[in-house]
């Protein structure tokens, strides 16, 4: 893998940190009228998602990171991996569940994904940012209750379960946007 | 389309012209002289931590840009010129960023017979008056460097060891997969400390800098461990450097040969030693004071920006 100076340092560059592969997050070039030249960064550690501040000698260099993002379709889960293709090449790529983490909630078959490939296997999966998901067990709301922005418990297809206002019902289509978890509207299917 | 724009606004623009009317009519006032000195020269500064940009004449004979105005002025300080003060462009390698621009503008002056506390005087004064009523200047610090540590860290700096230095630059996060000195390694600590600690919304004049850390300031009478050394600072935004001069001719080729060393030791290119400053020197550079302003950053304050890029018509990625 390349060395990258730190005079090529800008966020979004992966570089290899403690073994860890890290991706740039800012970059700050600081220098005192009369002293040594420095990059302050931030930096995320892609395999815990912790950010945190490095500060480098300017000029020093740091080994690249074998990482890239890669868009692929979720086939499918066995129970302890979740299988995804390559959209370009086909070829087939199996994630357990620390790199799936939280995004299992929201995988339905088909789905297209961000995969993140680290020495070629993947380090961590995002689900696309919405999501629409059939609902199969939500309690009728409670008659009456039609107060400004009630909300009731429902369980997806995928086992999720998010709060939903309370005139949606079992069986209906919704969709989720994934960063924040939350309702956003109910899908017409056509 | 290219980036054809300028970088700075018309608002922006308007107050440079203002700001450098300003500067000159300080300096009248006061009776200091303005010079014009050459941008580029035979000779470059030896300092470790400045690389000049070089170019060859047509006889491919080397020659710098000027990374400071400082050479040629104090040898028209030794040649019996008095009181001077200069505006103009000054350039250094590889610094760029949200306050460095490789091509900047200075402001250095020099006064005759000046001491350590008229010289930070005159500095802040320069810097209050082209900041106008603004939220920095509501408290002026003075602090030695001994003192800002002691403040920061409740430890002085002269009672830091080598072993503690290393310390702090590991807990302040600094990647030491290459050698690092204990010089480089202080600056660290210091532009560190500096970003933390230094009161957001006041100018502090830091003074009294270690010895190893001296540039060409004298040392200090009383305390050989301390330099006639200051800085000024807008919150964490360094905008001064000045010294009470070195005038010792000999005790300034021993620095420039120890320059040297250091750029040896960390495989930098050899900088020959100017001998006309040391000429100079030889024959008598008046007691005096000297010290430079960033006029870019100072604007860029006085403007509200956060960029210097944002106070220059045209910066570095569209020159």
């Amino acid at each position: 893998m390349a060395s990258y100076n730190t005079n090529e340092f800008k966020s979004g560059l992966k570089i290899m940190l403690d073994g860890d592969p890290y991706t740039i997050v800012e970059n700050e070039f600081v220098k005192p009228g009369k002293g040594q030249a420095f990059n302050r960064v931030k930096v995320r550690n892609l395999k815990t998602g912790r950010v945190v501040d490095r500060t480098f000698k300017s000029g020093d260099s740091v080994e690249g990171a074998d990482v890239m993002e890669v868009e692929m379709q979720y086939l499918y889960s066995d129970g302890e991996q979740w299988h995804f293709m390559d959209q370009t090449t086909y070829e087939q790529h199996a994630a357990d569940a620390t790199a799936v983490g939280e995004s299992s909630k929201w995988l339905k078959d088909q789905d297209v994904c961000q995969v993140t490939l680290y020495n070629g296997a993947p380090l961590s999966v995002s689900a696309p940012n919405f999501v629409e998901l059939k609902i199969t067990q939500s309690d009728p709301g409670v008659k009456g209750d039609t107060a400004q922005g009630a909300t009731k418990p429902a369980t997806l297809e995928t086992g999720a379960t998010v709060k939903v206002p309370l005139f949606i019902e079992e069986g209906e289509v919704i969709k989720i946007d994934t960063r924040t978890g939350e309702y956003v509207s109910r899908v017409k299917e056509g | 389309m290219s980036n054809w724009q300028p970088t700075a606004s018309l608002t922006n623009l308007q107050a440079r012209a203002r700001a450098l009317t300003q500067v000159r009519e300080f300096f009248s006032q006061r009776g200091v002289l303005e010079v014009e000195t050459p941008l580029v020269g035979a000779h470059a500064v030896t300092d470790p931590n400045i690389e000049s940009f070089t170019f060859a004449d047509e006889q491919a004979a080397q020659h710098y840009l000027q990374t400071s105005p400082e050479y040629a002025m104090k040898r028209l300080l030794a040649a019996g010129v008095p009181d001077i003060y200069q505006v103009c462009k000054c350039f250094r390698k590889a610094e760029q960023g949200d306050v460095h621009n490789p091509e900047f503008t200075m402001i250095e002056w020099y006064r005759l017979g000046f001491t350590l506390e008229q010289i930070m005087q005159e500095s802040v004064d320069l810097i209050v008056e082209l900041l106008g009523k603004q939220k920095y200047t509501k408290a002026i610090n003075y602090l030695s460097y001994n003192d800002f540590f002691s403040h920061a860290i409740d430890v002085s700096f002269a009672a830091l060891s080598t072993k503690d230095i290393q310390e702090l630059a590991i807990e302040y996060g600094l990647q030491q997969d290459q050698a690092m000195s204990h010089a480089q390694m202080v600056d660290f600590v210091c532009a560190y400390l500096v970003d933390k600690h230094m009161q957001a919304d006041a100018i502090t004049c830091m003074y009294h800098y270690p010895a190893e850390q001296a540039a060409l300031a004298k040392i200090n009478v009383n305390d050989p461990a301390v330099a006639e050394r200051f800085e000024v600072f807008c919150g964490g935004v360094e905008l001064a450097n000045g010294y009470v001069e070195l005038v010792d001719a000999n005790i300034l080729l021993e620095r420039f040969k120890k320059d040297q060393a250091v750029r040896r030791s960390r495989g930098l290119d050899y900088v020959d030693i100017d001998p006309r400053l040391l000429d100079a020197q030889k024959h008598g550079l008046p007691e005096c004071a000297g010290v430079a302003v960033g006029f870019d950053r100072l604007l860029m304050l006085a403007c509200n920006e956060n960029r210097v890029q944002h106070v220059m018509s045209f910066s570095w990625s569209n020159a």
